[in-house]
């Protein structure tokens, strides 16, 4: 009995090394055909991750010998992850950056510089406001894909029913306030507990970020105290939907959008696709995108985001790689994330694109991008929300004031990130 | 240690240092000929935790007395450029203004969370260890909690305490309590705090009844019948024969109990990410937010040093009583 169990599995064991070794021989033939594989991270939200499926199908039927694999990574760990795999050496061949991450990666010597690869008709062709991120040291670190400025969305129906005209959205900061009112208590708006989502109510009021070129601080001085108050105001009016819930507000005010619990939020194009699967969202129309309303003074803005794509260090076949990431960022893609995702073409002759010009809620968005506020191009200004984040939750708990919450960001940027700069008053 | 003191040659006991023992050299060629199989055999072992736990901790303790950041830390050849700093990092832990927050909510955290798996888990304990229908059954559901990966536990969590769309909200508001008057578990930095502490108790409290339904369960019976045949009550009984007879597992398990709750990263990091503002970071992922969202590991590994320190003490502790209660084979 034990002999026979014994010699089963010497011969089972035999069967499967012998089996392992054909597979390793016939994969290792077929890579000798002459197959290129491009690994891939995609940090894309689902619905843009199916499009995204699509087009690789679609380059890959284009291009024979060519393998795209890609994996989805969470937008929120692609920095934690692409570090690591790039320290390591083994980072993926193409992967997708956010417009912060370009110059932070190409410092670090992360990424391939494609400078000489991206022709002169093309760096014209791209939306300055978005290419611009991708220059970093005098290099080329990648191509735009979708840039992105947050703006006002709201639902029309509930607009209408409250007496107010859907066609004229609030202008200015005093008549987004006086729409909240009229819309009723607790429906009005939902503003996140979230620093990216207050910028616009401090570029509006005249603050700012921070300066590069004359190295100063701005979020602590008093215009931007003016906006932050006002966010603070707002966040905390009765006619604001309760956030009762910072770590998931972004899905809250979503799911409160889509249901008609809410007549306004802020959020980017990419939510937009999510937003039209909603309830109250069924026939595309009673979505309205309008610019986030000026300050008092007459300013206005926006931060502009968005992502592209970089080639990695790690990459052995630049070349392939690039011609995919061309193609990822061409006229026929531009189109395909336009009309299914309704993500804003970087490139100035996409919008010539039948498709991209009747898209209605693209030339709602493209209204905003052009006020929107370009955030500084430096390797640390990523991190600036790391700080500023946790404050900005402090100020709306009204556990500091906001002279404070803006001083103790400004010295954590000053003590952690630019050591050179003035804090401004 | 005694026994192996026995076993050595007589004229290796009569030598004592004082009066002109065998070299330092001597003595360790001959006791690597005396057993030299037990360090063969202790080699792997030896290898496996020097990569793995001695290199990179001496290298944690250099980083922080570097000035070490992403932007100058290198990578498979990339050269790093960082620089010695002395104990400057240090001086940046111990000024920060959140240090006191953080470090009061560490111990605030790693307390009540011990106390509440510790009785939760005895009251179950004891509750199991009588005869009752379905034991088995209770016992498993029980263990529920620590069976499930904890980060599906936290993520649950933070599902239950969603507001206004959570089920915890959704109860209050169907038993007509208004949503205003219903805890805003997270983003109240008080409430946020009951919130991560309540889900960590939930997590831990299977631990602690296993191990003090194992040391309920090894108390004599005699010693219940005896103190019945001298008249004690119930609370009589509790006192003086359940508690000193588990005394030995106890301290065991609250003392590990500590380190593990001190440690305990995921829980905080999943539900809340140690806000709202800062107020439900701890020590471990306040660590975490210097290493990966400030990404100044310098500063970030003198945070490792620190609760490593710390936790070197806690062990101390453990060891020192582990001893005085006279099980020495664990020390």
């Amino acid at each position: 009995m034990k002999r026979t169990r014994l010699r089963t599995l010497i011969l089972g064991v035999t069967a499967l090394a012998l089996v392992a070794a054909a597979v390793v021989a016939t994969a290792s033939a077929r890579s000798q055909q002459g197959t290129t594989t491009l690994t891939m991270w995609s940090t894309m939200n689902d619905e843009e991750n199916e499009t995204l499926k699509g087009l690789i199908k679609t380059y890959e039927a284009a291009n024979p010998g060519v393998n795209i694999k890609m994996t989805v990574v969470p937008f929120d760990q692609r920095e934690t992850k692409f570090s690591a795999a790039a320290s390591a050496g083994t980072a993926p061949d193409v992967m997708r950056a956010e417009i912060a991450d370009v110059a932070n990666w190409g410092a670090r010597g992360f990424l391939t510089d494609i400078t000489s690869r991206v022709t002169a008709a093309d760096r014209k062709d791209f939306l300055p406001a978005a290419f611009a991120y991708y220059n970093y040291a005098g290099k080329v670190w990648g191509l735009p894909q979708a840039p992105d400025a947050p703006a006002l969305l709201y639902n029309k129906k509930m607009v209408k029913a409250a007496g107010l005209n859907p066609r004229k959205p609030p202008q200015t900061m005093a008549q987004l306030t006086a729409w909240c009112d009229k819309i009723g208590s607790g429906k009005g708006l939902f503003l996140r507990a979230d620093s990216y989502w207050t910028q616009a109510w401090v570029w509006a009021y005249g603050g700012g970020l921070v300066d590069p070129a004359k190295k100063q601080i701005l979020i602590a001085n008093k215009p931007s105290q003016a906006g932050m108050t006002e966010y603070k105001r707002m966040f905390g009016a009765k006619c604001a939907f309760p956030n009762r819930d910072f770590a998931n507000d972004y899905g809250n005010a979503q799911t409160a959008f889509k249901n008609g619990q809410v007549a306004m939020i802020v959020n980017g194009p990419w939510s937009t696709a999510d937003i039209l699967q909603g309830p109250e969202f069924k026939s595309p129309s009673n979505l309205g995108v309008a610019p986030i309303p000026k300050g008092p003074t007459g300013k206005q803005g926006s931060p502009v985001g968005g992502n592209g794509f970089v080639i990695s260090r790690n990459s052995k076949n630049v070349a392939a790689a690039y011609k995919f990431i061309y193609f990822l960022t061409n006229n026929a893609a531009q189109a395909a994330f336009a009309s299914k995702n309704n993500l804003l073409p970087s490139r100035v002759s996409s919008y010539k694109i039948q498709s991209v010009k009747t898209n209605r809620i693209i030339g709602d968005f493209l209204k905003q991008m052009k006020v929107a506020t370009a955030r500084p191009v430096d390797p640390k200004a990523g991190q600036i929300y790391a700080d500023f984040g946790p404050n900005v939750q402090k100020i709306l708990k009204g556990e500091v004031t906001v002279a404070k919450g803006l001083n103790d960001t400004a010295v954590a940027w000053k003590t952690k990130l630019w050591p050179t700069y003035t804090i401004v008053k | 240690m005694t026994s192996t003191d026995q076993a050595l040659p007589a004229s290796d006991a009569a030598r004592s240092p004082g009066r002109g023992g065998p070299s330092l050299s001597e003595r360790f060629s001959r006791s690597f000929a005396r057993y030299w199989f037990a360090y063969a055999m202790l080699a792997p072992v030896f290898l496996v935790m020097a990569v793995l736990v001695f290199y990179p901790l001496v290298r944690g303790i250099y980083l922080s007395f570097t000035n070490a950041d992403e932007l100058n830390f290198g990578g498979k050849d990339i050269p790093s450029t960082y620089e010695w700093i002395g104990i400057d990092n240090y001086k940046t832990v111990f000024t920060s203004p959140e240090l006191k927050s953080v470090a009061w909510f560490t111990v605030i955290w790693t307390f009540v969370n011990v106390f509440f798996h510790f009785t939760i888990g005895l009251g179950l304990a004891l509750a199991l260890n009588r005869t009752l229908m379905f034991r088995g059954w209770y016992r498993m559901l029980l263990l529920i909690p620590w069976a499930v990966p904890s980060f599906i536990s936290a993520f649950s969590w933070r599902f239950l305490f969603n507001s206004p769309y959570g089920f915890i909200a959704q109860l209050f508001q169907k038993l007509g309590v208004p949503l205003e008057d219903v805890p805003a578990f997270l983003s109240d930095p008080t409430w946020a705090k009951v919130a991560v502490i309540t889900a960590n108790v939930w997590l831990g409290v299977p631990f602690m009844m296993v191990a003090l339904l194992g040391g309920l369960q090894s108390i004599d019976a005699d010693l219940y019948d005896a103190a019945a045949v001298d008249g004690a009550n119930a609370w009589q009984k509790f006192w003086a024969v359940t508690m000193p007879g588990l005394r030995p597992v106890a301290a065991t398990v609250i003392l590990l109990g500590l380190i593990w709750t001190f440690n305990m990263f995921n829980v905080i990091y999943l539900i809340t990410g140690g806000g709202p503002g800062t107020s439900t970071q701890i020590f471990a992922t306040f660590a975490y937010q210097w290493a990966f969202v400030y990404r100044d590991y310098g500063v970030a590994t003198a945070y490792g040093v620190i609760i490593l320190s710390i936790l070197l003490v806690f062990s101390q502790i453990y060891r020192s009583t582990i001893r005085r209660l006279g099980e020495e084979s664990w020390s």
